[in-house]
């Protein structure tokens, strides 16, 4: 009988995992996670602009017609910031190091970006990920210098400056509001707030925050977010819509899930243990198809349980952080089982991207699945060429 | 005030009907004077000098009537010339306003409507472009590329026939509806003018007929009051007579 259900076991290990069009096999080594790394990075070191920046601050397509103006540049910044997130994980080079210094350079020459319209606050991702990333870069033990940390420090103030004026009345962080338009924002979302609650908590620590009121209302946000099922609810509602094909299934909140259990983990948050943190990347595995079904679909939120593209690569990026928080015996088997999904949707010149050919998003898309990659392999430690 | 007027209508006419028939009754005692007859004759005076007096009132009442009738149909053909004037000027004014105004405004919208729909058509095609650009590249998502090149090309499908029917509304706005939409202004404005001339002479007639009818009554009444005054006098005369006798 356990002969039978080792055999099994191994059946659904070798069966592809789904996709849409594409035969990929249920695990990948990392040699194999190694070689789809150097293409992504190869695209982002090529594609960097002479000023240090990816991508472009204007709208590039026809499909997003309707966003304010500077939501654009806003995108831009934000997936700069996740683009050096990249490049700092990445295996060390010193063209890699010169890429990385360059986008951080523009990182703090660029401007702070505004609010958009009355509606559309899409700057705040430029906060969150800023943010986010300037902490990240602080905390590396190659930008602790008298030279770096400074800047750094610098860069984190402007960014923070954009999440403390638009933390809603609940504790979290937003990207639209509704009437009647208020200069703090109203509506907020758990996965976005998830983004910057350990970045918070390590700016606590470097002093760079000195509000802890703020975290400490965030993590209440995502924490009462999070839904007896193993979701994780979207927005904060008093009561959440869970039936049917609702987006707080857990089949609509796999991205959701992992970005969610890392923060409140990572900000030691008791309601998330071990155990859920394994739960929700086997939620992800088991109902993967629906952010396979979801992905390069242009309309937001059109497929089952309201997925949309731009879950996939977000919703990797955040199960590679959940993973390195399990007992280290047991993170290879997980990203093993997590890489077929990187690579399968890596084109050909190392860029990924999972809702629009924009290149915000191909920036960001192809950072995230180069982070989601380098999280499973082990972490080169050299020195930089400062 | 009707309820006034009826019971005015009513009374004369009975007491007209019943003298009418009184005097018609009479009418054949006439016919040869003979001996005996002098006293009928004079019986017969004396009815008719009685009767006087009544056909005198109902003459009046008469009169009243027709004095009244003219005033208040004349006020009511005034009214309806009023109406006839201010639905020709409104007519006037359409026709005015469609020549001046509407026409080119209706023709405007019509080529409007075309061009938004060759601006639809264009970016269907535009969006359809760029959805295709993306999926070329695309390695993936085989069923989602399906799924959405399908849906744009029925869409630019959709925004071709409309730039073909907003063409074809134009055309049929242009050559048909516009041109039979000024007949239809020109014929109501020719009605009302008819409808205005109409309200003039009718009024107009209207006072000729009353100053008639007004005129008539007043005759009557004056016939039958010199009868009165006449009888009065003769009575007087009799009296007299008889008393110097």
């Amino acid at each position: 009988m356990s002969a039978l259900r080792a055999w099994l076991a191994a059946l659904v290990l070798l069966a592809p995992a789904a996709a849409q069009n594409l035969d990929a096999p249920a695990q990948l080594g990392q040699e194999e996670a190694r070689a789809s790394l150097d293409k992504a990075l190869a695209w982002l070191l090529e594609k960097q602009n002479p000023d240090g920046s990816w991508g472009t601050g204007a709208m590039d397509g026809l499909l997003e017609l309707g966003f304010s103006i500077e939501s654009f540049y806003s995108w831009q910044v934000a997936s700069n910031s996740i683009a050096c997130l990249a490049m700092l994980g990445a295996p060390e080079s010193a063209a890699r190091t010169a890429v990385l210094e360059r986008g951080i350079h523009w990182l703090e020459e660029t401007r702070v970006p505004q609010r958009g319209s009355d509606w559309d606050i899409d700057y705040v991702w430029g906060g969150l990920f800023g943010f986010a990333a300037a902490i990240e870069l602080a905390s590396d033990p190659h930008f602790r210098t008298p030279e770096w940390a400074p800047r750094l420090e610098a860069l984190a103030k402007r960014y923070f400056a954009i999440l403390e004026a638009n933390q809603v009345p609940t504790g979290g962080w937003g990207y639209y509001d509704d009437p009647i338009f208020s200069r703090r924002p109203k509506w907020a979302t758990s996965f976005s707030t998830a983004t910057v609650l350990p970045a918070l908590k390590r700016a606590e620590e470097l002093g760079w925050v000195s509000d802890p009121k703020i975290r400490a209302r965030a993590t209440e946000f995502v924490s009462q977010c999070s839904l007896p099922n193993g979701a994780y609810a979207y927005d904060l509602s008093p009561i959440p819509w869970v039936g049917g094909d609702s987006i707080n299934n857990v089949k609509g909140s796999l991205g959701r899930i992992q970005a969610c259990n890392w923060a409140l983990y990572s900000v030691g948050e008791k309601k998330v243990s071990v155990e859920r943190l394994r739960a929700g990347l086997e939620a992800f595995f088991e109902h993967h198809r629906f952010l396979d079904v979801a992905f390069m679909d242009p309309v937001p939120h059109e497929a089952y349980y309201f997925n949309s593209g731009y879950f996939y690569l977000f919703a990797h990026y955040y199960a590679a952080r959940v993973i390195n928080l399990l007992p280290a015996d047991e993170r290879e088997l997980w990203h093993a089982r997590l890489r077929p999904h990187l690579v399968k949707v890596m084109r050909k010149d190392g860029a990924s991207t999972d809702f629009l050919t924009s290149s915000y998003m191909k920036v960001a898309g192809t950072a995230f699945s180069a982070l989601a990659l380098e999280f499973g392999l082990p972490r080169e430690i050299e020195k930089r060429p400062r | 005030m009707l309820s006034t007027l009826t019971s005015l209508r009513a009374l004369p006419c009975s007491l007209l009907g019943a003298a009418l028939l009184f005097g018609s009754g009479c009418a054949g005692l006439h016919s040869a004077p003979e001996a005996g007859d002098e006293k009928d004759e004079a019986e017969e005076e004396a009815d008719d000098e009685q009767a006087l007096p009544g056909k005198l009132e109902v003459a009046k009442l008469e009169l009243e009537l027709a004095k009244l009738e003219a005033e208040q149909e004349l006020a009511a053909a005034e009214q309806t010339l009023a109406a006839a004037k201010l639905e020709a000027e409104k007519a006037r004014l359409e026709r005015q306003a469609f020549a001046e105004l509407g026409r080119a405004r209706e023709l405007d919208d019509a080529k409007l409507d075309l061009d938004r729909s060759r601006g639809r058509a264009e970016d269907a095609a535009a969006e359809l472009a760029e959805l295709e650009a993306m999926y070329s590249e695309e390695e993936f998502a085989i069923k989602t590329k399906e799924l959405v090149i399908t849906r744009s090309r029925r869409e630019l499908d959709h925004a071709k026939r409309g730039l073909d029917l907003a063409g074809r509304k134009l055309k049929e706005t242009e050559v048909f509806e516009l041109p039979a939409k000024e007949h239809e202004l020109e014929q109501a404005s020719l009605e009302a003018d008819k409808g205005l001339l109409e309200a003039q002479q009718g009024l107009v007639k209207l006072k000729l007929e009353k100053k008639i009818a007004i005129a008539k009554a007043e005759q009557e009444y004056e016939e039958l009051a010199r009868k009165a005054e006449k009888a009065k006098a003769k009575k007087a005369k009799k009296g007299a007579a008889k008393e110097k006798a």
